[in-house]
């Protein structure tokens, strides 16, 4: 019983009150001394602070002005306004006239805002997001302060004041653009009518024709936008972790609601960010150049990415740091260059972040501090600059195309739009030097700055040699393409639709979704054929054939005829839109033989199953039975499974047909015919499916499709069949135990009657959390096991672990809790600490917790976090990443979210919860929905579809996910290190992850694993051999990228002389010799490329290898232990630029 | 913000109160009574944008708390607009479906239970022609298609939302008053030209009228008023909006006469305490905001609350705030009219 073990501890606590106040109330030193101190910077670099409260407070968002100002919005009102409190929020500007670096005049330009979390000067004022509103401020007399407000867009919603809309930036093209975050539901009026937003996203607005429309949907909380010198945008996520986003328009990302399909960031696994900045000028070191700078918030540093061309987007790569910090309050959360070519960086300042988990009133919560740091590399000079203000008309136009100063030509693009346009543009004519593409684009974007596009100069652009000023010409014009005054804008999208670059295509697609012409489909489709096709390009076709569904459906209607070169476009297209439409032609060419391979099949097949008829099913029925093809027959059957299971849907003809695959001697196509069978209650086949069930040698996965069909098929026949066997002494306990699960579901009162009898006597070595679990997913079964338990007894550990696993199941049932407590005899057990008891755990922790112990204790095997959490790019998916969770969450946060893991829960982990009609409940995250399905992500990491129809109740579960009370079995030390360990993570540090390049997801063979015998004569390169026994389980490295020896399983003991296997992958992206850097002890170890043994030194404890790479792509590096008890870590780095890990799951 | 106390001594009174005597009859032949509102009165005004910036201005309540005469003392305002909404209230949902929106409005009024409500819809289906206007899945298709249906779809909705309405408040409910949406401006190119959007919203107009006869309901004519009937392409010499669809504060303020006018009744001249009165109602329209339409809905009631719903507790503290502002917005009222009544 370990169940005392936390509780005695809670008792002993009490006694050391008096000793714990430091923890609670622990706020980090205030002073600019205490943060200067705290910093850690990149070579040469220099950091000073250029402003601080009182003049700043809780700085949000800046930008700087054509006149080298720097507008300053902060909110001591966040996270909500007090009742009787004004809305006193500031809009201050800052400025350096001495050229110091430090900011030497302000002004207060606003002082009643409510919490502004976006602004940008321009067009003679400036535009300021204010909660549910974008205002447009004004000096008109000169005074310095704002006397002129106008509401220029409203209908933001305000659903979470840290999501409300924000991140606005002037694009190269003079639109202003600006973002909004998950929880934010949007409507506009505008003089175009309504435009809606719901969930995050990427709006622009063009202040002349006061339209607002959407670029792109999805991210949670997208806190940062750039564009690329060729005009591209990149957009960060302060919570969906995938680094660097590519958008374009139409994308859809993570998080937005009801979307059927979306696309990836670039770099899955990284921590929360906020703000994005190209680093750019001449002022810093040239490595720097180009990078795009992004804060990471909570791990209080910033981070750097470097982007390359991959396909049709773009690759990231993790670049070097920026800036990190050791300070518990410094926040950066908007980074951006400054005139003098430094890099400024506002800082929140708060030891609190965000409101969701911690108290809106929290004491701890800064409300009066706040900081503009700038970074500089003094052995540089600064880099020049005029102010575009006052530049005259051909100094401006000269600065717009020639500038090699990004914030140059940043600010004189706002400074353009408030001059003459006649007069700029024949500026911008004036120019006779030679103009390279780069210059041309500008000249382009200025036209278009002024809202008078040179189309001529576009389509030039569009015929350039590189393929960057191709997409580029084509993304000017996409702006400009309902503008009826542009003609042919059809031809110039259809005839980049075949550029050699997928990423020109990319703009061409998006392109022909702005035009009215009816073939626009028709012309998108060509952009799949003759390149490979990424994602993004696919995604891309796949929407406009969705969008402009009626041009073409109703061409085809018409005529009766595919209106597009190919049956495989017609695929494509019908899939995309999911209708069955020339359904009847290509199955009809498969059954020519004219679609034959089995990925087009697979594609065909699925179609069918989401959106053909009865007809067509009878049809996939037919070629079921024509082919011999394993993979085909499977996808016929798959398809007719799932028509069933979701639509509810059975072929028009006769179903005997599939009886013959009961003869099948592949697993999978037998059980789905064998669950056909059942669903389509073939009762022929049950004396078959009997005979199988009562073989002792059947295969596991045969019985549990004959289970499940014979469940399916129902009636006095199952009943009794069941009841027998699970009665049946003979039979074994995991058999009867998956015979109730299914007998759960036809007769609850009896399953639950048998279940209990089994709990109560358990045989040795197993027990009843499947039984449980079972119960648990089944309104109807759990009501059963609730009534049954009214009159039963249960020994009291197994009724300890039923309660916390119904404490952890999102129904919660309370009911059955009740029934478990009583039977089991269970005392109430205390889960929740009092306030002096917090106070005295967190003095333990920071007094006495070894996070290093701490970290072995977060992998122990059975406390499970690490199938549930990732820690940087490693770990489950179903719990939020822990990344920087120390560094973001105070103590006694972490502790509670142990303990009581529902209490607060995090932004984006809230459960969803679907109970069917029948009973069973599914909860996890909601991957994706259509019109007829939602595919819902449960614990176990399982894509379940459910029909919709089926779902009576659709809820988001105030429960976690996190089982309860995993911490119980842990003792006092073992559980003050855990939490030490988490208050580490993302603080400088140990427990921070590096940008260095680890293997972090390895494969390993448990212990005493089967093997091919062989290992006499091939020692560890035995472990290369493909074996079938072989059954490889996730193993994750610690987050500094070793591997503690001791914890590998010993995969073969021989007489003492131990064998431990580990397999990562590599991508290879060039061929040759490739650097890669091992660290342990080498005499223990084996280093295996394939099979080919790499030559590692004998002795020492870290070698640099090369390592000969023949082939380009993912290739296995397998490592072996080979000693008697080898001590310590070891851990494989690649150090080449061509070598990747790709550590995420 | 405090209203600044007004001190009789100095602001000479001068009511250019022409109380019904220059009635203007903007409401054509549906005449709306000239005793429409009645003391200690609540009114709500519903409505998409138009309704919702007003609270910024205060215009249009200011303007109806002194049309309304010196005898009907004690009316209450709550602004109930809101961006982006159209008949079917779909803009008011969250994470719902779009009758979330619905059932947000119905909640409000049932709980406030207004005598009188003013309604303005019908801008958002001149300005989408071919488009769908609306989210709610009922509708949306139909909104998307021809004139004649879209039209159709908007009073079919309206009748709906009237019917919800008049179930949420019960007898309390002694008014309803639909009001046309007003004319959309041409400000010149780059701003798009409405001139055929003004051909169909004087249609919206048309069949907004007769809805309001056969509902029984009154009808101001908005359009009209604002010279609607006469707009051509090119630009008006003055603008009341600022691009073509909201108006600024001056266009706000002659939209106002115009209602109170279309209403039955007369205007006041602005003076220093029609200022502060306006300023009032702002400062009570704010924070009658915050009580409503809250920051922070997820945490406070919705799906979050379970983390930090404790903090719900402060949002009713704003009532008896808005009760003092509401006091001090009758006090100045009383003022106003002392002189011309002494």
């Amino acid at each position: 019983m370990k169940i005392t073990t936390f509780s005695l501890f809670l008792f002993f606590t009490l006694f050391t009150i008096a000793f714990g106040q430091r923890g609670l109330t622990k706020i980090p030193d205030t002073s600019i001394e205490a943060q200067l101190d705290s910093f850690i910077l990149p070579e040469g670099a220099k950091i000073n602070l250029f402003a601080s409260e009182p003049v700043v407070r809780n700085p949000i968002h800046m930008n700087w002005d054509s006149r080298g100002r720097l507008w300053v919005v902060g909110s001591p009102l966040y996270p909500h306004i007090k009742p009787g409190q004004e809305e006193s929020d500031q809009l201050v500007i800052l400025e350096d006239t001495t050229g110091d670096g430090v900011a030497d005049k302000h002004t207060v330009f606003a002082d009643d805002l409510h919490i502004p979390t976006g602004v940008l000067p321009g067009d003679g004022g400036v535009y300021v997001a204010n909660s549910n509103d974008v205002l447009f401020l004004k000096d008109t007399n000169g005074d310095g302060k704002a006397d002129h407000r106008e509401v220029i867009l409203s209908g933001f919603g305000t659903e979470d004041t840290h999501h409300i809309v924000h991140t606005f930036r002037w694009g190269p093209e003079g639109m202003m653009w600006l973002n909004q975050s998950i929880y934010i539901h949007t409507h506009l009026d505008t003089p175009y009518g309504i435009r809606r937003l719901l969930g995050g996203g990427m709006w622009h607005y063009r202040p002349e024709t006061r339209r607002s429309e959407v670029f792109m949907k999805g991210l949670v909380n997208p806190w940062g936008h750039v564009f690329d010198k060729w005009g591209q945008s990149f957009m960060t996520d302060g919570a969906g972790g995938q680094g660097i986003n590519f958008v374009y328009p139409r994308s859809v990302f993570v998080a937005s609601p009801g979307a059927p399909r979306r696309v990836q960031g670039l770099n899955p696994g990284q921590p929360k960010l906020c703000g994005l900045e190209v680093l750019s000028g001449s002022h810093i070191p040239e490595h720097w150049r180009g990078a795009l700078a992004s804060p990471d918030f909570r791990g209080h540093r910033i981070k750097t990415y470097r982007l390359s061309d991959k396909g049709s987007a773009f690759e990231s790569r993790e670049y070097k740091e920026l800036l990190a910090s050791k300070h518990g309050a410094f926040r950066p959360i908007d980074v951006k260059m400054g005139p003098d070519g430094a890099i400024y960086v506002a800082d929140l300042y708060n030891p609190i972040i965000q409101h969701g988990e911690v108290d809106f009133r929290d004491p701890r919560r800064d409300h009066k501090h706040g900081r503009i740091w700038r970074i500089s590399f003094p052995e540089n000079p600064p880099a020049p600059f005029t102010k575009p203000a006052e530049m005259d008309s051909k100094a401006l136009a000269e600065a717009l195309l020639f500038s090699e100063e990004n914030i140059v030509r940043e600010l004189a693009t706002a400074e353009l739009r408030t001059r003459d346009p006649n007069v700029m543009l024949s500026a911008l004519n004036s120019f006779v030097r030679p103009m390279s593409d780069l210059h041309l684009l500008r000249k382009v974007w200025a036209t278009q700055a002024l809202n008078r596009l040179d189309i001529g100069w576009a389509r030039q652009l569009t015929k350039s040699k590189s393929h960057n000023a191709r997409a580029a010409g084509l993304r000017a014009i996409y702006y400009d393409a309902s503008n009826k005054k542009y003609k042919n804008i059809l031809s110039i999208a259809e005839e980049a639709v075949s550029d050699p670059s997928p990423h020109v295509r990319l703009w061409a697609v998006s392109l022909l979704a702005q035009l009215d012409d009816p073939q626009t489909v028709a012309i998108a489709l060509r952009a799949l054929e003759g390149v490979e096709v990424d994602d993004f390009l696919d995604f891309a076709v796949w929407s406009i054939c969705r969008e402009h569904r009626d041009r073409w459906v109703n061409q085809m209607k018409t005529k009766g005829e595919n209106p597009f070169d190919s049956l495989s476009q017609l695929l494509f297209a019908s899939s995309a839109i999911g209708e069955p439409l020339g359904a009847d032609q290509i199955l009809a060419s498969i059954s020519k033989g004219k679609i034959k391979e089995d990925k087009k099949v697979w594609e065909v097949a699925d179609w069918i199953s989401n959106k053909g008829t009865p007809a067509h099913l009878q049809k996939l029925l037919g070629l079921s039975q024509q082919t011999d093809s394993v993979s085909q027959q499977h996808a016929y059957l798959n398809a007719m499974l799932t028509a069933k299971k979701i639509r509810k849907i059975n072929p028009s003809g006769n179903l005997e047909a599939v009886m013959q695959f009961l003869h099948s001697e592949n697993d999978t196509v037998w059980s789905t015919a064998v669950e056909l069978a059942g669903l389509w209650k073939l009762e022929s086949a049950r004396l078959n499916l009997e005979v199988i069930l009562k073989q002792a040698e059947s295969k596991q996965v045969r019985k549990n499709a004959a289970i499940n069909s014979l469940i399916a098929m129902g009636g006095e026949k199952t009943r009794k069949f069941f009841d027998e066997q699970i009665q049946d002494s003979q039979l074994s306990y995991p058999f009867k135990v998956t015979l109730i699960k299914g007998q759960l579901r036809i007769q609850p009162l009896l399953a639950a009657r048998r279940a209990v009898n089994l709990m109560r006597s358990l045989p040795k070595g197993q027990d009843a959390n499947t039984l449980f679990s079972a119960f648990l997913a089944n309104k109807g079964a759990t009501q059963a096991l609730t009534k049954e338990l009214q009159n039963n007894k249960l020994p009291e550990d197994i009724a300890l672990k039923g309660m916390q696993l119904a404490e952890s199941a999102p129904t919660r049932p309370q009911a059955l809790i009740e029934a478990l407590k009583k039977a089991g005899g269970l005392k109430p057990m205390k889960m929740s600490l009092t306030k002096e008891e917090m106070i005295t755990m967190i003095d333990r922790v920071n007094s006495k917790g070894n996070a290093a112990k701490g970290e072995s204790v977060y992998r122990r095997e059975n406390l499970q976090c690490v199938a549930c959490h990732a820690i940087g790019e490693v770990g489950g998916v179903i719990g939020p990443n822990l990344v920087s969770i120390g560094a973001s969450a105070p103590v006694d946060y972490l502790i509670e979210s142990l303990l009581e893991p529902s209490k607060k829960i995090k932004e984006g982990y809230h459960t969803n919860l679907i109970i069917l009609k029948n009973g069973d409940s599914y909860a996890g995250g909601i991957l994706s929905e259509t019109d007829t399905e939602v595919v819902i992500r449960d614990l176990t990491g399982k894509h379940n579809r459910v029909a919709k129809r089926d779902i009576t109740n659709q809820t988001i579960s105030p429960v976690s996910l996190m089982p309860v009370g995993l911490t119980t079995q842990l003792r006092e030390d073992e559980f003050v290190d855990l939490v030490r360990f988490m208050v580490e993570l993302g603080k400088e540090g140990k427990f921070k992850t590096t940008t260095q390049r680890f293997a972090r997801k390895w494969d390993v063979l448990p212990v005493n694993s089967p093997n091919p015998g062989t290992i006499h004569h091939y020692g560890s390169k035995m472990f290369t051999q493909e074996f079938d026994g072989y059954e490889w389980k996730p193993f994750y490295a610690m987050v500094g990228g070793g591997i503690p020896f001791e914890e590998v399983p010993v995969a073969l003991n021989r007489r003492g002389d131990k064998y431990q296997v580990l397999r990562t992958q590599v991508d290879v992206v060039k061929k040759g010799n490739h650097k890669v850097r091992l660290k342990g002890n080498l005499a223990d170890l084996n280093l295996f490329l394939g099979d080919k043994e790499v030559e590692i030194p004998a002795e020492g404890n870290q070698a640099d290898l090369f390592i000969d790479f023949k082939k380009v792509g993912k290739q296995s590096l397998l490592v072996v232990v080979n000693g008697r008890g080898t001590k310590g870590h070891f851990a494989l780095e690649v150090l080449s630029e061509d070598l990747r890990f790709n550590n995420t799951l | 913000m405090k209203i600044p106390t007004f001190q009789l001594c100095f602001v000479p009174i001068f009511l250019t109160f022409i109380f019904s005597s220059t009635f203007v009859q903007a409401g054509h032949n549906d005449k709306v009574s000239a005793h429409l509102l009645h003391a200690g009165d609540r009114i709500a005004l519903v409505g998409g944008g138009l309704i919702e910036r007003a609270r910024l201005n205060g215009y249009l309540e200011c303007a109806l708390t002194l049309g309304a005469g010196p005898k009907v003392s004690g009316l209450k305002f709550r602004n109930l607009g809101w961006s982006g909404d159209t008949v079917f209230n779909d803009a008011r949902s969250y994470f719902g479906k779009p009758k979330e929106g619905r059932d947000r409005l119905k909640k409000i009024i049932s709980e406030w239970k207004p005598s009188v409500v003013l309604l303005n819809y019908g801008s958002e289906v001149a300005l989408s022609l071919g488009s769908a206007w609306t989210d709610e899945p009922t509708a949306s298709k139909r909104s998307a298609g021809s004139w004649d249906e879209s039209i159709a779809v908007f009073l079919e909705g309206y009748g709906k939302m009237l019917e919800e309405i008049r179930k949420g408040v019960g007898d309390d409910l002694r008014e309803i008053v639909v009001i046309s949406p007003p004319p959309l401006e041409n400000l010149g190119s780059p701003l798009p030209d409405h001139q055929e959007n003004n051909r169909r919203l004087a249609k919206v107009r048309d069949a907004l009228q007769n809805f309001a006869r056969e509902r029984k309901v009154h009808f101001v004519d908005l359009f009209a008023a604002m010279g609607g009937d006469q707009l051509e392409a090119e630009s008006p010499t003055k603008a009341f909006t600022h691009d073509g669809l909201h108006y600024t504060n001056h266009g706000y303020r002659e939209l106002a006469s115009k209602l109170v006018l279309g209403l039955g009744y007369g205007t006041i001249q602005p003076d220093t305490l029609t200022e502060n009165l306006r300023k009032g109602i702002i400062e009570k329209n704010r924070l009658f905001f915050h009580r409503w339409r809250p920051a922070n809905e997820t945490y406070l009631y919705l799906f979050r609350k379970h983390e930090q719903g404790n903090n719900a507790k402060e949002i009713p503290q704003f009532d008896p705030i808005i009760e003092e502002r509401e006091k001090e917005i009758e006090a100045i009222r009383s003022q106003l009219f002392k002189g011309s009544q002494g």
